[in-house]
């Protein structure tokens, strides 16, 4: 009986709790249509047909840093891209929080870093975060070519802010597209994220 | 009886209230703050800073965090990061992994980490080698904090970690820190279940801790995925029973390895105290871990909407300390049971007279008195390991698996019992228990009257300390004989405190009339305690072979009268002794030869006697078995059975489940079920073992699973719900 007065009270929880990350990894990627920094409409289930990768970031995050200081960052955007890939670099800074930029600031920073994605995503509001559950910057999510969510979590696994650990760590985005690749379930499909919280 | 069973929440309840403690508050430090400098300072500490070769000591590491900002638990939330460590130890040192402190939720907009604010001490254990160099030893230590307000800023503190410098161990730190650590107890059990569809996730759990209704709970996982660290639980509370339930986490749950993490209660005014559970996840049986649910379920009509595991809990982490604070404590309790507060209470009111005197003779009492106690309890202790190492087949309690020590015991309480009760007085001192004990008398008496607690004691010990003893004789002899020495002291502690503080002696109820009717009141725990043990005695030689036993009772009150009405005549006076020794010894003799007709346990409808063989039999079936050890003088066992296994719930499960449910009797001594015992590494009763259903692929038996020592009816019904499933 205890049970199912708890489990009757579990499901009054859900709805609240499910309101944060629509996106479930092994499940169709939530779509979504915005603006981009250069003014073009994005919409996601345009892509179909091209992996897709989101990008959350905040350049004055250290985590960020440890990985466009690098060049990190910016290597691994150059291999997905020239395979075809899609890369969305998503910013979900509110205003007035770490990070927030304006249009000209964010696509200045892509030319100082010389990034390259395929473009970037202003999302003061915080919708694309929170429909995928973008924890920490960065929080990296891949998107095969069906529109299937088939990697959430950290860049690689080694969660430490300190550079010189990047060597030797296992990028699992380039792995997360080897793995599409070859035809292979992509493992691991879920890792901890790791970097500062996504400023909301 | 009633008196005794009341005894078990209560020294529950009064271990938690010990090793709760207070957490500590945030501490004023003097570091000043500097704009833009570092926002974390760290400083690390050995725990004794005079220190040899091959010892094992604690560092404390004490981070000092500016005002509003924050760092990490070991799992961050859903963002962060935890303090890592950089040190090139020298040869042969070796360092554990960090002890942390309980956490608390830190929100951030719709994301919650799991971290620390102002003061936190982490601890963390430290190998040395063999060989030390000789002086002062200096270890370069990094600490990479990860310190957040806002924004987050990875600092990097470099420190040294200072031995044999000749300074003072900072005792405080520790303290501190002690007193912050989670609390891992072995008597909890916890269970984790998921619905699949629905993507929630339960806990139900067992504190020892009354009125958890004050508390505000939370739950930290270990992992990260597991819940949705933002999701405030639905806790819900009944009695000590927590269920709590969160939204799940990012992961699916085969990626989890282990759900363990912290329940935590706040008490709303700064105290949060960290209770670690370890929800067992059996991948063997299933991918996931986890029970499905079927898809047509209903809620509300199934009984089978989640089947939470139980958790096998061994007393593996008990440490010597723990051991020894259980068997102290214990020590104490002992006073309060209905064999031993009578004798206690009149000496301890004897006390009342002698405070108008010289402190040293009440303390010189005191010390008698303990020391009688102790050396008893070690006597007892040392033919326990004497005949254990004789390689005799024995565990605590074994004393009261022979019917002459119950017989012995039972008279010896008669004749306290009639000796309070005023039906006789010795004048010769011969057998003058409870008399004299009014009385001043020699310090030698003291000494006296601790053998006596002891004696009267033990048919309490084993019925309440089965567990704890049982531990004792597994370890060690010298633990044994330590934990041992905790226990008599604990038992000698009331007596000697009230010596050796005279304002406790002044604060006694002066002696009078009254003392007179208390005393005699005080026979009634006796004459309860002499019926019990008339029906532990009643199992182990049936109900015929108690009718010798009983008539001698009876021709001892008869010798004592004839006493009592002729005191002065010498003739009348032997012949009454020795009515009251023919009576004795003939009744033990009929019971020692009755013994070999040893009276077999009432089964249960549904149970069968456990013997190797019948359990051997047993696992080659297919079905789930549930083994129970337990015996007619075990109290605990008694408690259990009629509050968690022998009631409808529980008999439903065994026969729809079609579950072998064996029974095994220790009343008696039985080398057979001793082994069994020790397969588990006890020495004592009870025992309770669940083993679930083969692998049908494999046909292998999960490994067997130990239930807690105390049991709740859901206890049981979570380990044999398990055979709903498979």
């Amino acid at each position: 009986m205890m049970k199912h007065i708890l489990f009757a009270l579990a499901l009054l929880v859900l709805p609240v709790s499910s309101a944060f990350a629509a996106a479930e990894v092994g499940k169709m990627a939530p779509d979504f249509e915005v603006q981009d920094i250069k003014g073009e409409t994005v919409k996601l289930s345009d892509y179909k047909g091209k992996n897709v990768i989101l990008e959350w970031t905040n350049h004055q995050c250290p985590y960020v840093r440890k990985h466009y200081d690098s060049k990190n960052m910016q290597n691994t955007q150059a291999q997905a891209t020239e395979n075809g890939a899609i890369w969305l670099t998503i910013v979900s800074s509110a205003e007035g929080k770490q990070g927030h930029v304006s249009v000209e600031e964010a696509a200045n920073i892509v030319e100082e870093e010389g990034a390259h994605p395929t473009t970037k995503i202003l999302d003061p509001s915080g919708k694309i975060g929170q429909l995928y559950g973008a924890k920490t910057t960065p929080h990296m999510f891949v998107i095969d070519a069906e529109g299937m969510l088939v990697y959430a979590g950290a860049i690689d696994d080694n969660p430490s802010p300190r550079a010189e650990t990047i060597e030797g760590a296992n990028n699992y985005v380039l792995s997360a597209l080897e793995s599409i690749e070859a035809g292979n379930p992509v493992e691991p499909a879920q890792t901890a994220p790791y970097g500062c919280s996504v400023k909301y | 009886m009633l008196v005794m069973k009341q005894i078990i929440p209560f020294f529950i309840l009064f271990f938690c209230m010990l090793v709760i403690g207070t957490a500590v508050q945030a501490q004023t430090t003097d570091v000043t703050w500097v704009e833009n400098g570092p926002n974390v300072h760290v400083n690390v500490y050995p725990s004794e800073t005079k220190v040899e070769g091959g010892e094992t000591i604690q560092l404390v590491i004490e981070q000092i965090i500016r005002p509003h900002w924050h760092t990490y638990w070991q799992n961050p939330g859903d963002s962060g990061d935890a303090m890592r460590i950089r040190w090139d130890l020298p040869d042969g040192f070796e360092a554990s992994e960090f002890q942390w402190p309980v956490p608390i939720k830190l929100p951030v907009g719709p994301l919650t980490n799991y971290g620390f604010e102002e003061h936190v001490f982490v601890l963390q254990d430290l190998n040395l080698p063999e060989e030390l160099p000789e002086g002062v030893i200096e270890i370069p230590v990094s600490y990479d904090i990860l310190v957040c307000k806002e924004i987050c800023i990875p600092e990097s503190v470099d420190t040294t970690l200072v031995l044999n410098d000749g300074s003072e161990v900072r005792e405080e730190l520790f303290k501190a820190a002690g007193d912050n650590l989670p609390i891992r107890h072995d008597a909890w059990s916890s269970a984790v279940s998921e619905n699949d569809e629905n993507r929630l996730f339960f806990i139900e759990t067992h504190l020892p801790q009354d009125e958890l209704s004050e508390f505000q709970i939370e739950f930290f996982p270990y992992e990260y995925g597991l819940v949705q660290n933002a999701d405030i639980p639905e806790v819900k509370v009944e009695g000590s029973v927590i269920s709590l339930s969160q939204a799940r986490g990012d992961f699916d749950l085969d990626q989890i390895k282990d759900a363990s993490g912290l329940i935590v209660l706040d008490d709303k005014e700064g105290t949060r105290s960290g209770y670690i559970i370890h929800p067992k996840m059996d991948n063997s049986a299933q991918s996931s871990g986890f029970i499905s649910m079927p898809e047509d379920n209903n809620i509300g009509e199934s009984d089978t909407v989640s089947s939470p595991k139980i958790e096998e809990i061994v007393h593996a982490d008990i440490t010597i300390w723990g051991a020894l604070a259980f068997a102290f404590l214990g020590g104490i309790i002992l006073n309060l049971m209905p064999c031993v507060f009578p004798v206690l209470s009149i000496k301890v009111l004897s006390l009342s007279r002698m405070s108008d005197h010289d402190a040293w003779e009440a303390r010189s009492h005191g010390i008698a008195y303990t020391a009688g106690v102790v050396l008893s309890f070690l006597a007892i202790a040392s033919l326990l390991l004497m005949l254990k190492s004789g390689g005799s087949e024995i565990g605590w309690g074994f004393h009261l698996q022979n019917p002459v020590v119950i017989l012995l015991l039972a008279y010896l309480f008669f004749l306290i019992g009639l000796n309070l009760s005023g039906y006789f007085e010795f004048g010769n001192g011969l057998m003058n228990f409870g008399s004299k004990l009014t009385q001043k008398e020699g310090v030698k008496g003291s000494f006296f009257t601790g053998i006596l607690a002891t004696i009267v004691a033990t048919p309490c010990t084993a019925p309440f300390m089965a567990a704890a003893l049982g531990y004792a004789l597994v370890q060690p002899a010298y633990i044994s004989l330590l934990v041992f020495t905790a226990l008599g002291l604990g038992l000698a502690f009331p007596y000697l405190l009230v010596s050796f503080v005279p304002t406790l002696q002044k604060a006694m109820p002066r002696p009078g009339n009254w003392m007179i009717a208390f005393k005699e009141f005080l026979a009634f725990p006796m004459f309860i305690t002499v019926v019990w043990l008339f029906w532990v005695l009643a199992q182990q030689v049936g109900s015929s072979g108690i009718l010798i036993p009983a008539l001698g009772m009876v021709g001892m009150a008869f010798g004592l009268w004839i006493m009592r009405k002729w005191q002065h005549g010498a003739i009348l006076n032997f012949t009454a002794l020795s009515i009251v020794a023919v009576c004795a010894l003939l009744s033990l003799f009929s019971v020692q030869t009755d013994g070999a007709e040893k009276k077999p346990m009432e089964m249960p409808a549904l149970g069968q006697k456990y013997s190797p063989e019948s359990l051997d039999t047993a696992l080659k079936t297919d079905q789930p078995i549930f083994v129970e050890m337990t015996a007619a003088w075990c109290v605990t066992c008694k408690f259990n059975n009629n509050i968690a296994i022998n009631i409808p719930q529980t008999k439903k499960i065994i026969q729809d489940e079609d579950i072998i449910y064996l029974i095994g009797d220790w009343t008696n001594y039985d080398a057979e079920i001793t082994s069994y015992l020790e397969s588990f590494d006890r020495r004592g009763v009870p025992i309770y073992v669940y083993y679930g259903r083969p692998d049908p692929k494999t046909g292998v038996r999960p490994s067997p699973e130990l239930l807690p020592p105390l049991l709740t009816p859901g206890i049981v019904a979570n380990a044999l719900d398990q055979s709903k499933k498979i």
